[in-house]
């Protein structure tokens, strides 16, 4: 017992931040306070390290030659690929494609199975609070296929509604694609009660974005029997140009391939080509090698930080905020209002001062945050907010960032409204 | 970069009260254009007497931040009056201001103010869509005044 309490002492926001050097950059007057991780999460310097050692050492492309080092580079690359399916929860390691992003992930799933298998009339859920990427695919799709578009419609704190989904379901519904955490809002999806209620009431795949969950919850595919999962390196620490698809093996397997090419095939003739299993079937031309073993070594990071302590970390920095812009009178955030329904990630508007304005402002201060309308406009427009700041928090952001970032907030409002009447 | 070098007082006295606010009913030209990275918009509606090619009426309209909103209203007193020669020539004039460098033709004085904006690149953007977007809606009127004439001279042969 006064073992435990002494490991959780020893996690400390100071030890986490040493382990990501650009968190020591000075940004001008002050060191930089980066509130832009539903962008791009920092690196921890072993990721880079790790890219680094493989990319002087063992470099070769895989699957291909049969040397020493193609060999080492293809274990290496398919070890990560294990790493990978085992800390999302899924039991088989082929079942999970290497992709250029979350993006190409869904495109990928839209452009095979939605082209493939979805026919005239069947209807697509997606909701309001879709990141583009998981928004445009499927407009076009259901344009191009004749199938009709369902916008979930949001509460007024911009939460999903189990009784607002139940409500567009029916025995047309073909696909439901979900956020799991929005990288606006900050609302997590309350994907435990909505899944049952889709698996009662049609036989509908469920796809799920979990581009901005993935570094907070482990073994995701566990609690959340799903058939599609996918989402981006980057968004947990590890170098972009790399995400995934995470498919069940029979969706996958009736699946056409995605991109033609080397890699993907099994056998070539002059008028036809077979196709190779998956996942290779879906990994035309060179996949990102050093990326993904960057990936598994990023996984392993986190795995060795104490659980509880940044649960406990994050809970007390997303009370923290909420309660200091409470201070700030003239702020509108777009998203829920309490602790327990929400990840730190605050979309906001101030009156009077446009967004953009409030990020140059707070950038002359080292503070990064966003501006505009982080690739979600539908949400924006129905919500009657023309664009938003956003500032996202992390593990390794600290309560004093909070209130840098919130007295910063109140500075600005003052100098943009000097000339108010 | 010091922030009331780009926060000059006429920049947020222009946002707080926007000149030629608005869209021309029976507009002789018109232009939107947008900037995806933030979400700002702007419309421009024109009269244009086509002797002369001369302004005669200038509006804009759409949502942005103070440098985006700032910068078009300027821009419809700085084009009062002119002809479509002398607005190309105001819009080249603004693009090399923004690119730090010297204006390579007459600029009003007010236009001046967003100087500082040269200095924050991710800026600069804002500062031009309104004359981005000016520079369509002209191009557009000439476009289509070409195809008018061709259209009414391969008319009037038809007549003949
Ligand atoms: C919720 C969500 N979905 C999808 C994406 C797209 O990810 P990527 O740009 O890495 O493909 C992002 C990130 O931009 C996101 O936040």
């Amino acid at each position: 017992m006064s073992l435990q309490v002494s490991e959780l002492n020893s996690f400390s926001v100071e030890r986490l931040r040493s382990e990501f050097p650009i968190l020591k950059r000075s940004m001008g007057p002050s060191n930089l306070v980066y509130l832009d991780n539903a962008a791009t999460l920092q690196r921890p310097r072993r990721v880079v390290d790790r890219e680094r050692e493989f990319s002087l050492r063992s470099n070769a492309n895989v699957h291909r030659s049969a040397h020493r080092l193609s060999f080492e580079a293809t274990e290496l690359f398919e070890e990560a690929r294990k790493k990978l399916a085992n800390s999302l929860g899924a039991t088989d390691s082929h079942e999970l494609i290497f992709t250029k992003g979350a993006t190409e992930a869904i495109n990928c799933v839209a452009q095979t199975w939605g082209m493939d298998q979805l026919q005239e009339g069947q209807e697509v859920i997606i909701s309001r609070a879709e990141h583009h990427a998981n928004f445009v695919p499927w407009q076009q799709l259901c344009r191009r296929k004749k199938l009709k578009l369902q916008i979930l419609e949001l509460d007024a704190e911009a939460r999903i509604q189990p009784s607002a989904l139940e409500g567009l379901l029916n025995s047309n519904t073909a696909l439901v694609a979900l956020t799991a955490l929005s990288n606006v809002t900050g609302a997590k999806t309350p994907l435990g009660e909505l899944i049952p209620i889709i698996r009662a009431k049609t036989s509908a795949k469920i796809l799920i974005d979990a581009c901005q969950a993935l570094l907070y919850e482990t073994e995701f595919l566990k609690n959340y029997p799903v058939d599609f999962l996918v989402g981006s390196g980057h968004k947990m620490g590890a170098p972009t140009g790399i995400g995934f698809l995470w498919g069940k093996r029979e969706l996958l397997e009736a699946m056409p391939p995605y991109q033609l090419g080397g890699e993907m095939i099994s056998v070539v003739y002059d008028s036809d080509s077979r196709w190779s299993g998956i996942p290779y079937k879906f990994e035309a031309g060179t996949p990102p090698i050093s990326q993904a073993i960057a990936w598994g070594e990023c996984l392993r990071f986190w795995e060795e930080q104490n659980r509880d302590w940044l649960d406990a970390h994050l809970k007390a920095l997303t009370e923290r905020a909420l309660k200091k812009l409470e201070e700030v009178s003239e702020l509108r955030i777009l998203g829920p209002l309490s602790a327990k329904d929400r990840h730190p990630t605050f979309s906001f508007s101030v009156e009077g001062v446009h967004p953009h304005d409030l990020v140059t402002f707070l950038d002359s201060k080292g503070i990064a945050i966003r501006g505009g309308h982080h690739c979600a406009q539908p949400l924006h427009r129905q919500m009657g907010f023309g664009s938003s700041a956003r500032a996202s928090l992390t593990y390794y952001n600290q309560e004093e960032e909070v209130d840098l970032f919130v007295e910063a907030l109140k500075e600005s409002i003052l100098f943009f409204r000097r000339l108010s009447p | 970069m010091s922030l009331e070098l780009l926060y000059r007082d006429l920049i947020l006295e222009h946002q707080q009260s926007p000149r030629h606010f608005g869209r021309i009913a029976e507009a002789d030209a018109e232009a939107e254009a947008f900037n995806p990275m933030c979400g700002d918009r702007v419309h421009i509606s024109l009269k244009i007497e086509p002797q002369e090619k001369k302004i005669v009426g200038q509006a804009f309209e759409g949502e942005g931040c103070s440098i985006c909103m700032a910068s078009a209203s300027m821009m419809t007193e700085e084009i009062e009056g002119l002809n479509l020669d002398e607005v190309e020539s105001r819009v080249e004039s603004f693009r090399s201001l923004m690119k730090g460098e010297r204006p390579s033709g007459e600029l009003g004085e007010d236009i001046l103010a967003l100087q500082g904006v040269a200095q924050f690149p991710v800026r600069i953007k804002c500062a031009l869509l309104a004359w981005t977007c000016l520079k369509d809606a002209i191009d557009e009127w000439r476009e289509s005044k070409k195809s008018r004439e061709t259209g009414e001279s391969t008319a009037d042969s038809k007549g003949a």
